[in-house]
């Protein structure tokens, strides 16, 4: 144990798995330290799952290999998920069973203590263990999925999409978790299409795109990127022009009103804001596309 | 392992056990009520005579229904079970084969199943093990819920002389060590000769109806002459030797061989009288009718139960004797039959397994698993009839496990056939170790 704890937890080389249509992914390379949350983002459909199925063992690769806590992961299947945590993004579980009996069916194949942890979880993220898994509503079940992946204590947590469908309050205990886990001990592989919740739990991030890692590195390049999604509705009557508005891009005029993207401080676009007759503004982060269009075409890293 | 996969799977999938269980054993059960009631005065005996017409076998056959079979109650049983609860079982074990694996894609819960910390290996023995479990208990229920719905019609069932080879060699043994006594014990009295040496005559003739045609003779014509002469052999040889030239035709002799004709006629004739006088003096004669053809002198015991008790003491044949060549039912073949339906379950149930394997994401598989056990169902049907006009059908139907099963269990020597068990269980074992390395290299995609 000791002399991996400078070894990377997770490192995949050259992985490329192909399907099909464009699904897939193309010479994947990702090295995951001890103890941190690396975050692994990108849209929909960029080949975050396939790459996790890789990684997991429930898909082989055409090429390139995966090493988990330094072993070879597609030999030693067993005896390395035996140490992994996994949260899939979309999972069913059994008909017919109720949450406990699923839960205790998944700790039955860790050992005797995982059982014990079930009702701690279960309390914390609210979640009834006497219901039926078919009566779950998505939240509920991505609960089920959360609580399953961590009664055995694993070594190394890998989350797809944990946090979907869950709302606020649950979201929050659940990061809550994953920083107790961290300081456990734990090494977090995080993947989500959501920046802002990368931002605030990783410290290294993996961004990838149409199967390609477009980008790796410290959290703080990302948030470079500093960009936001703005839509106005201006006073009636009133109208306002581009260069109010400072370093803007697309900016369209609809109706009465007026959205775009908008790079730079957003104090700066505050105040530019509070000077304008505007009756209403929304900002909020743009999508991953979004950014992937402006932010790595403009500045010229490989598509 | 703690057999965790394994108990799970088996709890999930109970109630589908239960409900086709008691399906299959249910229509078992049932199904063997009716025999009385079809049988009622001994109806199915008597037409015995419509079941030997060859359109009408061949129509039911096609059916998988030997119907002449049905004058016993095994008979019955094995039509019957034959047609529906053998399918029903199949049908029963290619669900649970296609469900096992391939529902775990289809409902999403692969990635459930495959992240846990066992190897692909262990899961796939888990689920196999399952499928042999459920197939096992069916065929003991089969077995069971068999012998009970025997016991319950039994008593309103014909008996049927059912002689093995091992009892009829008894008997032999037995009438060389009491040659005198055979007279009493089989009613032989001396006119008994005309009926055991033509029936006699006449299964020689069958068996060698190429011979026949080389002599070209007519073997019709050879049958009809055997049962003119089983009325009356006297008035038989009477008629030929009055008007030879009726039968000389039928053995393609030409008038001027009259003579010739007349004077073979009169040595038959001789010799049958000479073998018919000692016939009551040697048992050689009928240890050799007996031999060839045992049920003619038991079959006059089969409606009457104990009245052979007269043979088994003067012959000194085991008292139960009786019961044993004149069963209602043998446990020991109804196993017989049980164990091959227990192949042939396994037999389907892996190949299913397999071919559940090859589709991918878990697209329904139910509808290729079922047609597949209906293909070989009826491949076996059709083949076994397209068998009575083409030996070469039979061939296309040898790829259906259904044929390589023996269900002839109204022959008093049926037993397991090792080429027959061997096959079973190559191709279960091919379709295993198949199904076990596709699952080795499958990507799991839900």
């Amino acid at each position: 144990m000791e002399n991996l704890k400078d070894g990377p937890i997770l490192q995949t080389r050259n992985l490329t798995k192909s399907y099909g249509k464009s699904r897939g992914i193309i010479d994947v390379d990702i090295e995951v330290f001890p103890e941190e949350i690396y975050g692994f983002i990108g849209p929909n459909g960029a080949g975050k799952s396939t790459a996790i199925r890789a990684i997991l063992g429930l898909i082989f690769p055409d090429s390139g290999d995966v090493r988990l806590f330094g072993e070879d992961g597609l030999k030693n299947g067993a005896d390395v998920r035996r140490r992994i945590g996994f949260v899939p993004s979309d999972l069913n579980f059994y008909d017919g069973l109720n949450v406990r009996q699923l839960l205790n069916y998944s700790a039955d194949f860790y050992g005797d203590r995982s059982r014990s942890r079930i009702d701690g979880y279960a309390e914390r993220l609210k979640l009834d263990t006497r219901r039926k898994i078919d009566d779950l509503s998505l939240g509920n079940r991505k609960k089920v999925a959360i609580i399953q992946a961590l009664l055995h204590r694993p070594e190394l947590l890998i989350l797809d999409e944990p946090t979907s469908g869950l709302d606020p309050l649950i979201q929050s205990r659940f990061y809550e978790i994953l920083r107790e886990e961290q300081s456990r001990g734990c090494t977090i592989f995080f993947s989500s299409h959501t920046l802002s919740e990368v931002e605030r739990l990783c410290s290294r991030v993996a961004i990838i795109r149409e199967g390609r890692i477009v980008k790796t590195g410290q959290i703080d390049e990302l948030r470079r990127i500093n960009m936001k999604r703005f839509r106005l509705l201006f006073r009636k009557g009133v109208s306002v022009s581009e260069s109010d508005l400072g370093n803007v891009k697309e900016l369209t005029f609809t109706e009465g009103g007026a959205e775009g993207l908008y790079t730079g401080d957003v104090k700066e676009l505050m105040s530019r804001l509070a000077k304008l007759p505007i009756e209403d503004a929304v900002i909020e982060d743009p999508g991953l596309e979004e950014i992937f269009m402006h932010y790595y075409q403009d500045s010229g890293v490989e598509e | 392992m703690k057999f965790i996969i394994f108990r799970m799977e088996i709890k999930r999938n109970l109630k589908t056990f239960i409900i086709w269980s008691s399906a299959v054993c249910g229509m078992l059960f049932l199904g063997m009520l009716f025999y009385p009631v079809i049988n009622a005065d001994g109806l199915l005996t008597q037409m015995d005579a419509l079941f030997e017409n060859p359109m009408m076998k061949g129509l039911l056959g096609a059916f998988g229904a030997d119907v002449s079979a049905l004058g016993s109650l095994m008979g019955f049983y094995v039509t019957y079970n034959s047609i529906y609860n053998v399918l029903l079982g199949c049908i029963f074990a290619s669900i649970l084969a296609g469900n096992l694996l391939s529902r775990e894609e289809a409902d999403k819960t692969a990635e459930f199943l495959f992240t846990r910390p066992v190897s692909r290996n262990s899961i796939f023995i888990s689920k196999t093990a399952v499928l042999f479990t459920y197939i096992t208990f069916l065929s003991i229920l089969f077995f069971i819920v068999s012998i009970i719905a025997f016991e319950a019609v039994k008593g309103d069932s014909p008996r049927r002389l059912e002689i093995s080879d091992r009892e009829k060699t008894l008997v032999i043994e037995q009438i060389k060590k009491y040659p005198e006594n055979i007279y009493t014990a089989f009613n032989l009295t001396e006119d008994s000769f005309a009926e055991y040496s033509l029936t006699y005559a006449s299964r020689l003739m069958k068996g060698s109806a190429s011979e026949l045609k080389e002599m070209n003779l007519d073997i019709n014509e050879m049958n009809n002459l055997i049962e003119e002469a089983m009325e009356s052999p006297e008035d038989f040889f009477k008629s030929a030797l009055d008007n030879p030239e009726d039968y000389m035709p039928m053995f393609g002799i030409q008038p001027e061989g009259r003579d010739e004709f007349l004077q073979n006629v009169r040595g038959e004739q001789e010799e049958y009288q000479t073998m018919k006088d000692s016939f009551y003096t040697m048992p050689d004669l009928f240890i050799q009718f007996f031999d060839e053809n045992p049920e003619l002198a038991l079959s006059q015991f089969e409606t009457v139960p104990g009245s052979m008790l007269e043979a088994i003491s003067v012959l000194d044949l085991p008292v139960d004797f009786e019961k044993d060549i004149f069963m209602k039912y043998s446990i020991r073949r109804l196993a017989v039959l049980c164990l091959y339906i227990y192949l042939l379950l396994l037999c389907i149930g892996c190949i299913v397994l397999f071919v559940s394997l090859l589709v991918n994401r878990g697209r329904s598989v139910l509808g290729p698993a079922l047609g597949l056990v209906f293909f070989f169902y009826f491949l076996n049907s059709i083949s076994a009839l397209a068998a009575e006009f083409s030996p070469a059908a039979a061939v296309i139907g040898m790829v259906s496990p259904f044929t390589w099963m023996d269900s002839d269990i109204t022959s008093a020597s049926y037993r397991l056939s090792l080429p027959r068990v061997v096959t079973f269980l190559v191709v279960s074992s091919a379709a295993l170790f198949g199904a076990n390395r596709r699952l080795a290299i499958k990507d799991i995609l839900v």
